[in-house]
């Protein structure tokens, strides 16, 4: 359905697809996971990268058919990094995750990431855009060949639009694992990689593909 | 056939069928045992091989309780009688022996109904049997008293050894504090792609604006003493339920209906 | 079918075949057989046993004994196959089975074989002899066992009796430094530079054994370790990459495009320790590499000069003259022992060294990206081109980010700078040694990279040290920037003789300066100097300076004239005091009125004095009191 409204404007880019794996670890067992993660990663001899981000997403409602259905709407994430300040905002939308077949060992879902200067929140306010949640977000990142890897702990913002340290609330007790790929679609070597990556770090985390319509 | 069943007979019938079937499972086991050896021997491994093994062997140790038990009439009484010879090609026979018998003729009969065994196997048996006439019958309970002893002693000891073992590593497969949890999986996932439990509840634009401005103002000063944690998020991993739950007190009393 | 052909009919001959010969001599006929009877008789003949599995495909015709026909099988490549006792116990066992299975049926349908229940006596419990025999199998399966711990007993006092020779520490060590991993029953190793970056296609897996395997029967083992390593063979033998840098008449010398192996190089010896070879094969490997991707450059880059490539060799033109040669040299020892005649090798190790360090970071680039910030972004971008989206770059920028140089490019660059450093030092140092007077002396600067350096040069001359003339050059990658003691700057391009002639003009001026200096001091007058003066006759080249001066009563006036090919001439004019009756009324001092007029050319070299200036110092000394 969301895919439907933006169907037209992306017919003229490259359509993109995110190759995703997802698991989580105790906040305890992280370090564990991330000695693990540096040896079998591509930036093994320079220390751990690590990320601060603050994403918000906004939904635009369309408002002659909200009574009818919830899911006729659109989001976009708006992302920029917190460490790094004069890096770019990165605006995306993701799709609907489609589970796929027992053939296929990832979930798969179109993804178009554009980096953008800073006031694209205000142009999203302008739309009619309303941010919907925002949260922090801090870990390490790590890649294999074009395997991302992000092990993260997500932030809640006690106060709105504060995120210094003081207005930070982890959520749960866990840091998020997920293994990604960005690429054009179709590529089914990937998702073997993938799956082969995900084997070895097992029984620490289970990288598997959720079922996102789980979700209530 | 026959109506006048007797209940000797019927005993029998059914002890037939169980060994028929026992002794097809066994056939196939060692069937599939060749099958594998001509066909697949590039990939057979040692743990494999053994498994095969081990499916002749309780084949066959199943066979030999069947034929103790109570319910099989001693078939050490019973004689093979054929009734009938037929040059003739009998479809059903042929389809009862899997197509190795297809007439049951004088030429089958003799081979079938063979009661002498392998020269090999009666080999074996001579040597032994001459080995067992030089003792003496005293001799011979002695040792097997003996034999009967050791092997009892030896059960023991591997029977606890292996109860040992199996407990170790059950023990050790238990060591392994669990490192993950679905369900914080399932919560972070929610939290990131659908906003669950990060959703501000006044954010939605639905509310009146003067609670809203009503809160901000009291949240503040609930959270005055938050900066005495500064580096809760940081390092102190082992508190953080606490901070969730002084969290949502803190949310409670910032609701402005619930104060005096 | 076609009409006139002739049938044949394919039907057995019609004859009874006789089944039976009873004992009164009365025979038994069987019916013939009919066409489809026929067929099928046939057909049993035909061996369908070797395409189909065991069971459904075991033709049995009538009266066959199962056994019989196992006979008829051909064994199972009994060679190369190490199943074959086990399995033809297992066909003889499955035989016997099936009758068992065959007899029970047929004696269930109770249409051809009944079972008659008759009294028998209990059989005779032979209790020795069931011990006897459960005695022997319990001692067969001891001894599997025994045999069995026994091995594992002296695994175990080799791994503790001596450390050192230990396979497994070895393998231990190994690990620590190679990748390794286990593919059935070998153990593989990995010494390509893959997982260091490396995208070339050539694999580098290596087979690690255990040399205890490999030293059979009778062969004494004194080896060294008990872990061997098989390296594939296009990575044995020592390998290294020659670069030469060489001045050749033609633009173009083919000739030189051959195989040059230098015999200096040894192989590594068969026994030599794993960890040696499996460096050297590590090398040999990335100098393939090294090779192939300039190969690759060379032959897409497109030059002003085209670079060739002939077998092992790139040759490329860095200047006029000067070449540059990249060679393959891969000594597998295999090669015949020829053209080992003395070759001189004028190979250069920096350049080498840098092209090793330039594919090091060709690799460490494929690796290491910039990391994303946000953690979202896309993977494998630079941070520049992240942000060319928000800061609209236009397309020439970005166009300019993209292009990047190759190895070629860059060796080349580099070799050109070496090789305008080596001529810049060359031309100062014979200009030093050929020209005394005045004194020439460089000062490089340690501080340099390998695509620019710097050097100082200082003009002196004895004795006189307080005035001094300064340049300072710059050599960058095919042009020599110069900053002259006035602060001027000018370019020179690679040539040897624009450098000469600079330094050259340099000393005339470093005179002409010098003399100024010591009028100065003994008060003569400067009446003119010019530093590049047209005067004089045409020289080859370079241009004159010249200075006039006077002596301090102006009855005195001397003409220095200096020029880098006809050298120092030094004139002398004395004013006749008789002639200043004459004097018009522009002229203000006598000495000017006598500028023109004959000079007399003084012989330098009968003056006294050390040098130049020392010479002309006593002069004007001289002169001044006269």
């Amino acid at each position: 359905m969301e895919a439907a409204a933006l169907a037209p404007s992306l017919k003229n880019i490259a359509p993109q697809q995110e190759y995703l794996l997802q698991g989580s670890i105790l906040d305890t067992h992280r370090d564990v996971l991330l000695h693990r993660l540096r040896g079998l990663c591509d930036n093994a001899e320079r220390n751990f990268e690590a990320f601060s981000d603050y994403e918000a997403v906004y939904v635009l409602r369309n408002s002659s058919t909200a009574q009818q259905s919830q899911n006729q709407h659109v989001t976009f994430r708006v992302r920029h990094a917190l460490d790094h300040s004069d890096a770019p905002d990165h605006i995306r939308y993701l799709g609907q995750a489609e589970l796929g077949d027992r053939s296929r060992h990832t979930l798969v879902r179109a993804c178009l990431d554009v980096a953008c200067s800073s006031n694209v929140r205000d142009f999203l306010t302008e739309m009619g855009f309303r941010i919907d949640h925002d949260y922090v977000v801090k870990g390490h990142f790590f890649h294999k060949g074009r395997m991302k890897v992000t092990v993260y702990k997500i932030f809640r913002l006690i106060q709105p639009n504060k995120t210094d340290p003081h207005n930070l609330e982890p959520l749960g007790q866990s840091h998020l694992v997920e293994l990604s790929v960005v690429a054009p679609l179709g590529q089914e070597q990937i998702g073997e990689d993938m799956k082969n990556f995900a084997e070895q770090l097992k029984p620490l985390v289970l990288l598997e593909k959720f079922d996102h319509r789980k979700i209530q | 056939m026959q109506p006048p069943q007797t209940n000797e007979e019927k005993q029998l019938d059914l002890a037939l069928d169980d060994l028929i079937q026992r002794v097809r499972e066994l056939k196939q086991g060692v069937s599939s045992f060749i099958y594998k050896l001509e066909n697949d021997y590039q990939n057979i491994s040692w743990p494999n091989m053994m498994e095969h093994f081990g499916v002749l062997s309780s084949g066959l140790s199943s066979i030999k309780r069947l034929l103790k038990t109570e319910k099989m009439p001693l078939l050490r009484n019973y004689v093979l009688f054929p009734i009938l010879l037929s040059p003739d090609r009998d479809p059903h026979l042929e389809k009862l022996t899997e197509g190795r018998v297809s007439a049951f003729n004088h030429e089958v009969v003799p081979d079938y109904l063979r009661t002498k065994p392998e020269p090999e196997v009666e080999e074996k048996v001579q040597m032994l049997s001459s080995k067992a006439a030089s003792i003496t019958p005293e001799v011979a309970q002695k040792q097997l008293t003996m034999l009967n002893k050791i092997t009892s002693n030896i059960l023991d000891i591997i029977n606890a050894s292996s109860d040992d073992w199996d407990k170790d590593s059950a023990s050790l497969r238990n060591a392994l504090p669990p490192t993950t949890s679905q369900q914080e999986t399932a919560m972070l996932i929610a939290a990131v792609t659908k906003g669950v439990r990060l959703r501000r509840q006044d954010s939605q634009g639905q509310m009146s604006p003067a609670p809203q401005m009503g809160s901000m103002p009291t949240q503040q000063h609930q959270q005055q003493p938050l900066p005495q944690k500064p580096q809760m998020p940081g390092s102190g991993i082992g508190r953080v339920p606490s901070a969730v739950k002084t969290n949502i007190k803190a949310a409670v009393t910032s609701h402005p209906y619930q104060r005096p | 079918m076609a009409a006139p052909s002739v049938n044949i009919s394919v039907e057995a001959a019609i004859e009874h075949q006789i089944q039976e010969v009873r004992y009164d001599g009365q025979e038994i006929y069987l019916a013939p057989l009919s066409m489809s009877e026929n067929l099928s008789k046939l057909a049993h003949k035909i061996d369908f046993y070797k395409d189909e599995s065991e069971e459904k495909g075991k033709p049995t015709s009538e009266g066959e004994k199962d056994t019989d026909e196992e006979k008829v099988l051909a064994p199972f490549q009994p060679s190369l196959w190490p199943w074959d006792s086990v399995r033809n116990k297992l066909k003889n066992s499955l035989t016997e089975i099936s009758v068992l299975y065959d007899v029970l049926n047929i004696v269930k349908e109770k249409h051809y074989m009944v079972t008659d229940p008759v009294s028998q006596d209990p059989p005779e419990l032979k209790a020795s002899l069931q011990m006897l025999a459960k005695k022997k199998s319990l001692v067969a399966a001891a001894q599997l066992l025994s045999t069995g711990a026994e091995r594992l007993k002296r695994v175990q006092v080799e791994m503790t009796s001596n450390t050192q020779d230990n396979f497994l520490m070895e393998l231990l060590k190994l690990r620590r430094n190679w990748r390794l991993k286990k593919v059935h029953n070998t153990i593989l190793g990995e010494l390509s530079y893959k997982s260091a970056g490396s995208r070339f296609w050539q694999g580098g897996t290596f087979e690690v054994l255990k040399t205890s395997d490999l030293a059979a029967d009778g062969e004494v083992a004194s080896r060294k370790s008990s872990l061997d390593v098989s390296i594939p063979s296009e990575l044995e033998g020592v390998a290294y990459i020659q670069v030469e840098v060489k001045t050749v008449s033609d633009l173009m010398d083919l000739t030189s495009a051959t195989l040059k192996m230098p015999a200096g190089l040894g192989t590594v010896s068969a026994d030599a320790y794993w960890q040696q070879k499996l460096e050297v094969a590590q090398n040999v490997l990335f100098c393939k590499e090294l090779f192939a991707q300039l190969a690759r450059e060379a032959v897409q880059v497109k030059g002003t000069t085209p670079h060739m490539v002939v077998g092992n060799q790139i040759l490329t033109n860095v200047f006029p003259g000067i070449q540059l040669s990249i060679v393959l040299c891969h000594y597998t020892g295999k090669e015949k022992k020829v053209n080992l005649a003395p070759h001189k090798l004028e190979h250069n190790h920096v350049l080498e060294h840098s092209l090793h360090q330039l594919l090091r970071e060709v690799h460490d680039r494929n690796l290491n990206y910039s990391p994303p910030h946000p953690a979202n972004a896309m993977l494998g971008m630079s941070k520049r081109r992240r942000l060319a989206g928000p800061r609209a770059m236009s397309r020439s920028e970005l166009v300019e980010m993209v292009q990047s140089e190759s190895l070629l490019e860059q060796i080349l660059k580099q070799t050109k700078h070496a090789v305008l450093r080596i001529r810049t030092m060359h031309v100062i140092d014979q200009l030093a040694v050929s020209i005394q007077d005045p004194q020439i002396c460089a000062h490089w600067s340690c501080l340099n990279s390998s695509l620019e350096s710097s050097v100082r040069i200082t003009i002196t001359s004895y004795c006189y040290e307080n005035c001094k003339t300064l340049l300072v050059l710059l050599i960058g990658i095919d042009t020599i920037k110069v900053v002259m003691k006035d602060g001027r700057v000018c370019t020179l391009l690679f040539e040897n003789s624009e450098l000469r002639d600079l330094i050259q003009w340099q000393i005339c001026q470093h005179h002409a300066q010098s003399i100024q200096s010591l009028a100065k001091m003994q008060g003569w007058q400067v009446l003119s100097a010019i530093i590049n003066s047209g005067h004089g006759d045409m020289e080859a080249y370079g241009t004159t300076t010249d200075v006039m001066l006077a002596s301090p009563k102006g009855n005195v006036i001397l003409a220095f004239h200096s020029n880098p090919v006809s050298g120092n001439k030094l004139a002398i004019k004395k004013l006749d005091p008789s002639l200043d009756a004459h004097i018009s009324p522009a002229v203000t001092a006598s000495k000017w009125a006598s500028l023109a007029g004959d000079f007399q050319e003084i012989n330098l070299n009968q003056l006294e004095g050390r040098n130049l200036v020392g010479k002309i110092d006593m002069l004007m000394a001289r002169l001044t009191s006269s």
